[in-house]
């Protein structure tokens, strides 16, 4: 039973070939239009030709301005398929922009390079790729989503990623969030992707279109991206102000819960606890982020714990009840 | 001045030039002389095969349906904007987004297009109908072509109509995401402001519930101070006569409830008294009924709980099935339920206070 269990979370955990719709990277990529001018961009996950990445960028080539488009194809050869991990020596690819004059990417122009390995995004020819990009844009592998950020801090490249919101609450992750080097796209919410025919059916979030393409959906999916964007300078208009009858404080936190992002209250100097959600409007001239309940736990913010308090830390408790996950922050130029 | 509605070619290349999508702010195109979305009105989404639909038919060279636009009668010094588009509000943003590459139909974006096919596609002339004239011809007129529903609510097409200064300082104040009324009004109203929802709201609390002649009335005005200061003295009302919230206030005819009882001097303690004694009353059944009851009287506000069969049942059997008015007896379906306390007086829905009257005389007992 146990051998089994530990089985199936094996393979679950490995399934995480999803495969992002044209659509969803256009609704995204239009507004970042600017940024790209010029600009050398890296597709470190994919599988060419069949990723709607690559579709979208050599496509617009000559729209963005690129200099160059390079993507390499984790364990696989086979440029016209989704990877099968099928072999461990994988090729890469680079595009520098239609010289035919039809206008559109060709096969001829699209060049296929070998490389020594399985194209891993760790391994030292994929870094030596990197070293030669200036954005990395991709849908990583939800399992290595926090090593594959960190890879892109280390070597100070611009990104645009798909991830689950959850990876907001990983500690690193976070720390990014809260350091300004890290912040939330346009959309986020549901997103259906295209998944290999030989993932097993599920319950839920899972369908099977009519041409027999199997989908499956996240409903907490988003974009993370360290390129500015006009919507994170937009204020957030608040129209709430502080009472203590509407904004308790915390048992064990010198905080107010605030539940819904909108109800922030315009007056209030003090630490909010707000929803994890807030991060989708967060604008750093606006509020500066204090920390998590996580690293309240961690014993990062000593001087967030109630005097006298010898209760539990881990989450934000209000008489008595266990919040939800809280994020801590502050009106920007409040007094301390 | 009659209306006049004249039938016009334009082509894609002139549709499409000079458009831009400032998002809330709004969206132009047509040299910047037509408004294809007003700022602050909600924006419409095609889905993807709805406006795949769309480019088909221009690779196609088939006809597209008659778009119609409203020639602006009202145009500020500075704006551009003569046009508004009325119907065709999604054909035309899908146009101008393929057009600018901001998707790719079959997989090419419009600037992937051989030269000749973009040619193609520029010259396609769509059917533009401009409807110019007095504002209520204008809405007569898209109200029997029946735009509103489809494509705009009708407070969206009365906001075109008599677009103006007073429809963009009102839609400021009314319209915007986050808006003052929003942040003034939020816990009391329902609805969302991009969808014209609190503006439409306060005209009908304003004027009675004739929208239409409010705007008429008022198209030419410089600002919206009037409505605005009606709005907050509606909320400031209604914070003081009930200054503990509940859930229920929420979507609640305030100004109508303003308009007929901010005469009145209410004790605000008394008030929440009975407030929260009804809230907690199993036979009130319409608990935000007992904020206009309190002020009306008016027990069919609180939609009291019928009796149930069992006691129906109950009363019947006490009574031997004799009507305790005239005396005379009768079956169970030959009666009725009758309140012995009735309710106002503090009598509950409960077998103890139940009796069973003939039709007849219960009829009456109610006509006094
Ligand atoms: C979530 S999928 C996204 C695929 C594609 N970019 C898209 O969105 O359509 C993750 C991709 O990463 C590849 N992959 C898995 N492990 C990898 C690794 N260690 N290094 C590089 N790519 C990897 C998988 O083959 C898969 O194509």
């Amino acid at each position: 039973m146990a051998k089994n269990s530990s089985l199936t979370a094996a393979k679950s955990a490995k399934e995480d070939e999803f495969y992002t719709q044209l659509s969803d990277i256009e609704k995204e990529l239009k507004h970042y239009r600017s940024h790209f001018e010029g600009k050398v961009v890296y597709l470190n996950c994919d599988d060419p030709r069949v990723s709607n990445f690559f579709h979208y960028f050599s496509y617009n080539f000559e729209k963005l301005g690129l200099k160059k488009l390079i993507a390499t194809c984790y364990k696989s050869q086979d440029i016209d398929l989704f990877s099968e991990h099928n072999t461990e020596q994988a090729v890469y690819l680079e595009y520098e922009g239609d010289k035919d004059g039809d206008l559109v990417p060709g096969p001829n122009e699209i060049g296929i390079k070998p490389l020594k390995g399985d194209g891993d995004f760790r391994s030292s020819e994929s870094i030596e790729l990197l070293k030669q990009a200036d954005i990395v844009v991709t849908n990583p592998p939800f399992s290595l989503f926090r090593e594959h950020v960190a890879q892109l801090i280390d070597h100070n490249k611009k990104f645009l990623l798909i991830g689950s919101q959850n990876a907001i609450t990983y500690k690193d992750v976070f720390r990014l969030f809260k350091e300004d080097k890290l912040w939330q796209g346009y959309n986020s919410g549901d997103m259906a992707f295209q998944v290999p025919d030989h993932y097993p059916p599920r319950e839920t979030r899972f369908w099977v279109d009519e041409s027999g393409t199997k989908w499956r959906s996240l409903g907490n999916a988003c974009w993370f991206t360290n390129l500015d964007t006009p919507k994170r300078h937009e204020d957030l208009i608040l129209y709430k102000s502080y009472s203590p009858a509407e904004f308790p404080t915390y048992d064990n936190y010198d905080a107010i819960e605030v539940g819904r992002t909108e109800h922030i209250p315009a007056d209030y100097d003090g630490v909010m606890g707000v929803p994890i959600t807030f991060l989708s409007r967060y604008n750093p001239d606006q509020f500066e982020i204090v920390g998590s309940d996580h690293e309240v736990k961690d014993g990062l913010l000593p001087w967030l714990v109630r005097e006298g308090w010898t209760g539990k830390v881990d989450r934000a408790y209000l008489n008595g009840k266990r919040m939800y996950a809280r994020i801590l922050i502050r009106r920007k130029g409040a007094p301390a | 001045m009659k209306m006049t509605i004249q039938p016009t070619k334009v082509t894609v290349r002139e549709l499409t030039s000079g458009y831009q999508d400032h998002a809330e702010a709004g969206v132009v195109g047509y040299g910047g002389k037509l408004d294809i979305r007003p700022p602050y009105q909600r924006e419409f989404v095609y889905d993807d095969k709805q406006r795949d639909a769309v480019i088909d038919t221009l690779f196609k060279d088939y006809p597209l349906n008659v778009m119609y636009w409203a020639v602006r009668d009202d145009v500020p010094e500075g704006d551009e904007r003569i046009y508004e588009v009325m119907d065709g509000q999604q054909r035309t943003i899908s146009i101008c987004q393929y057009v600018d590459s901001v998707f790719a139909f079959e997989g090419r974006y419009f600037h992937n297009l051989q030269p000749d096919e973009s040619a193609r596609i520029l010259d396609y002339e769509l059917t533009v109908y401009l409807c110019s004239g007095p504002p209520s011809e204008k809405l007569a007129w898209f109200r029997t072509i029946n735009i509103a529903g489809e494509e705009l609510t009708d407070q969206e097409m009365l906001n075109a109509v008599y677009a103006g200064p007073w429809v963009s300082e009102a839609k400021k104040i009314f319209s915007k995401n986050g808006c003052p009324a929003y942040g003034l009004g939020s816990a009391y109203m329902k609805g969302s402001p991009i969808r014209q929802q609190y503006l439409e709201t306060v005209i009908k609390w304003f004027n009675d519930g004739d929208v239409e002649s409010y705007m008429a009335a008022h198209h030419h005005d410089p600002n919206a101070n009037e409505l605005w200061l009606y709005f907050q003295a509606v909320i400031a009302w209604v914070n003081s006569t009930f200054p503990k919230y509940r859930g229920l206030m929420k979507g609640l005819p305030w100004g109508v409830l303003y308009n007929q009882y901010k005469g009145t001097s209410w004790d605000s303690a008394k008030l929440e008294a009975r407030i929260a004694d009804l809230v907690q009353n199993d036979d009130v059944t319409n608990k935000k009924g007992a904020y206009l009851y309190v002020l009306s009287g008016q027990e069919k506000h609180l939609n009291i709980r019928a009796f149930s069969p069992a006691e129906r049942l109950a009363a019947y059997e006490r009574q031997a099935g004799v009507c305790p008015v005239c005396g005379e007896h009768y079956e169970l379906n030959e009666m009725e339920a009758d309140h012995i306390t009735p309710w106002r007086e503090g009598g509950r829905t409960s077998a103890e206070n139940c009796q069973m009257l003939c039709v007849e005389d219960n009829r009456r007992k109610g006509a006094r």
